[in-house]
């Protein structure tokens, strides 16, 4: 078994998952995990492997640099292919809750809450850098310095990003508070 | 003397406290902010209820087709490299091809002034400028034009 197919059979779901929850549907996501893994076979058959204990890392920063690429590809076609009008489309169909999102569903199989579906559909529109930077922290559960290691950011920018993620996020579920004004935000209990 | 924070550092210390050590260290000066502020109070009433709801959802698994195919795609795949497959005799003849143009380029365009207007300049001068314009534009819509083409003859190919 070669360090590729060790580092393939234990990262796999992980990757799937950073990738999943970096892209708009299941279509990007298998595209961005494709070349995340292609550009890690690249670098493994070159000898820049990772270093013990920080596979993950290696990977996420593979995966984020894969994201912007496919990202800034994106916005050269669509500026001179001419498909302002097919994103304007594809725009109006994320628009639509739950496209093609993975499905919020508890454990016991019944619908995640429409809040959920929101923030997630949400997520999917935040501009990249505020994504990748949002989903290393909420999602995969990274500290600033770390998100700071694997973009190449320094660790203001990654708490500068953060904060307007969030703020966007927050924007999003405005449509979840309660209707009287001024009150208890969502989440917080009315004594 | 007692320092106040502001709405925007409490704004921070609520993003960086997910353990709530650092609360718990400014403790004092925090919970009295956030019991002033209803706006800082909102503010992280709806941070946890993010995190909540974003850490509840269930990410599917990779689908197994992928996986298999993945894999198989990274131990398949050949380094190619753009000179690969190339004569030399190619690669040489390219290497001069570049030199001579670049040389003709630095003699036609040695005469041109700003000062000139377009019946002024020579026409070795307008040749040049003219290669030069139409290799930008070759460089820059090649690669969008062959990932068109491509697509869709993967597409064509794919129909039934």
């Amino acid at each position: 078994m070669t360090f590729f197919d060790e580092l393939y059979d234990m990262w796999t779901p992980h990757v799937y998952r950073f990738a999943r929850a970096l892209s708009r549907d299941a279509g990007d996501a298998e595209d961005l995990f494709q070349e995340t893994w292609l550009r890690a076979f690249r670098a493994c058959s070159t000898g820049s492997e990772p270093r013990p204990g920080e596979a993950r890392a290696w990977l996420f920063a593979i995966a984020a640099n894969a994201h912007k690429d496919l990202l800034r590809k994106r916005r050269v076609r669509r500026i001179f292919l001419l498909e302002r009008a097919k994103s304007m489309v594809e725009r109006t169909a994320d628009a639509d809750l739950g496209r093609d999102l993975p499905g919020p569903v508890r454990d016991d199989g019944t619908a995640g809450s429409d809040l959920r579906l929101c923030l997630q559909n949400a997520l999917a529109r935040l501009p990249g850098k505020e994504r990748r930077v949002f989903v290393l922290k909420d999602i995969e559960g990274l500290k600033h310095e770390e998100i700071a290691r694997i973009l190449g950011l320094p660790e203001t920018t990654v708490r500068t990003l953060l904060h307007r993620a969030v703020k966007r996020l927050r924007r999003e579920m405005a449509a979840f508070r309660p209707a009287k004004e001024p009150g208890p935000a969502f989440g917080e209990e009315r004594i | 003397m007692t320092t106040k924070l502001s709405c925007r550092d409490v704004e921070r210390l609520v993003l960086e406290d997910e353990g709530h050590e650092l609360r718990a260290a400014l403790g004092p000066l925090v919970e009295d902010h956030l019991r002033g502020c209803g706006r800082c109070r909102a503010f992280a009433a709806d941070r946890s209820a993010i995190r909540e709801e974003i850490g509840a959802i269930l990410w599917p698994a990779p689908p197994d087709k992928l996986v298999r195919e993945t894999r198989r795609m990274a131990f398949e795949e050949k380094p190619e490299r753009w000179a690969d497959g190339l004569p030399a005799w190619v690669l040489v003849a390219m290497a001069v091809m570049t030199i001579v143009t670049g040389l003709w380029l630095a003699v036609s365009l040695a005469d041109v002034t700003p000062e000139m207007t377009l019946a002024d300049v020579p026409v070795e001068a307008v040749a040049a400028v003219f290669v030069v314009i139409q290799n930008a534009l070759v460089l820059f819509f090649a690669p969008v034009l062959l990932r068109a083409v491509r697509s869709r003859r993967s597409a064509s190919e794919s129909a039934p």
